[in-house]
């Protein structure tokens, strides 16, 4: 065996080995990640922010939502998908629909791949002082592929992998450590 | 040794070798990144930086909450701690300072709840350094570098007297350096 191939070898071996540890890295922390929970429709992370949590889980935070509070502030919930299971889609409407929270502060955001969706009313979310709610209690958000009004949040022209963020600012005591007992909206595909 | 053993050998030394920089190096770097985004926006060091109500494209904050009114300021305290202080909004749906190290760790979070009270002194410090005033809570960094958030949320973002009377409150919170302990 010659010098060279064994040179060779090494080399090769290493920038294999280096694609793959980047690689395994990615599908362990990149954004198809199993997360810690489901509830519902919807996936939370309960480690975020938490000198506790393990070295993936602060990378996943780190890349995807660098800053993210700890559960005993703030509970993070996030839906690609409608309760179908089918994958949010720009084209669809969706209603999205829900009830009294058991927490301080609530909001719900729709993000393409992590940011704002650009639209003439600056419309990125709503909340629970500004979002219409009835006289029991239940709300409905309208997703939809364009337009402009009350409770609606828009997909835009763009494709892109959209999420739904509900963020429970200081939840009720002990609802961090029971968060599949949370009352999540339900996200229900109205037409296509 | 066969060329193929050693193929082997530098693949698993180079796979793991890459997983454990990619793994325990990308909080910090992600942090980084985001102070070096938010200086080239304008900011500084060490002083806080008021935001105005967030919009698409102006944020490189995935997952960015567009309801708050934040107040930022990257931190190196390797020239000695400092004090955030003065009067806390009123008006916020909630509010909170927290504080978090270069790997992301929260360090400290303190709220409307925490410190009901209008007036408002925390120190941010390293292990290492004292602060010789009184202060309602001290966030202390495993490193001097650092970033401080102040969420403030707004009842709404559509209410344009409401934002801008928001907009004034927030920044009657300052920050300096603290008056050190005598070595």
């Amino acid at each position: 065996m010659s010098r060279r191939a064994k040179i060779l070898a090494g080399v090769a071996g290493a920038l294999a080995g280096a694609a793959a540890g980047a690689g395994a890295f990615w599908a362990l922390t990149g954004p198809f990640t199993n997360p810690d929970q489901r509830v519902g429709a919807w996936t939370t992370n309960g480690a975020v922010g938490q000198e506790l949590q393990g070295p993936y889980s602060r990378a996943r935070v780190a890349l995807y939502g660098i800053w993210g509070l700890p559960p005993t502030e703030t509970l993070y919930f996030v839906a690609t998908k409608d309760a179908a299971g089918a994958v949010l889609d720009r084209r669809c409407v969706y209603a999205v629909e829900g009830g009294a929270l058991p927490t301080r502060w609530w909001g719900v955001t729709l993000y393409r791949d992590g940011f704002y969706i650009a639209n003439p009313a600056d419309r990125y979310s709503w909340t629970m002082t500004d979002t219409r709610i009835g006289p029991d209690g239940r709300w409905t958000l309208t997703l939809a592929p364009s337009g402009e009004g009350q409770n609606r949040l828009t997909f835009g022209p763009q494709d892109g992998r959209f999420q739904l963020l509900l963020r429970l600012y200081q939840p009720n005591p002990g609802v961090a450590e029971h968060r599949e007992t949370v009352p999540v909206p339900t996200v229900r595909k109205v037409a296509c | 040794m066969r060329a193929s053993l050693i193929g082997v050998i530098a693949f698993a030394a180079a796979a793991a070798a890459t997983h454990a920089v990619l793994l325990f190096g990308s909080p910090t770097w992600a942090t980084d990144y985001q102070i070096d985004q938010g200086l080239k926006r304008g900011g500084g060091w060490n002083r806080l930086i008021y935001g105005k109500p967030p919009r698409a494209g102006t944020t490189t904050v995935g997952l960015a909450n567009p309801d708050t009114l934040g107040t930022r300021a990257y931190l190196d305290l390797s020239g000695g701690p400092l004090i955030v202080e003065g009067v806390r909004p009123q008006s916020c749906a909630y509010w909170s300072l927290s504080v978090f190290a270069h790997d992301t760790d929260t360090v400290l979070v303190r709220s409307d709840r925490e410190l009901p009270g209008a007036r408002l002194a925390v120190a941010l410090r390293t292990e290492d350094q004292a602060v010789a005033e009184p202060v309602q809570a001290s966030a202390v960094l495993p490193s001097p570098k650092g970033v401080l958030l102040i969420r403030c949320f707004m009842k709404t973002r559509t209410d344009a007297a409401y934002v801008a009377g928001l907009a004034r409150e927030i920044r009657a919170v300052t920050m300096r350096p603290a008056r050190v302990a005598a070595p």
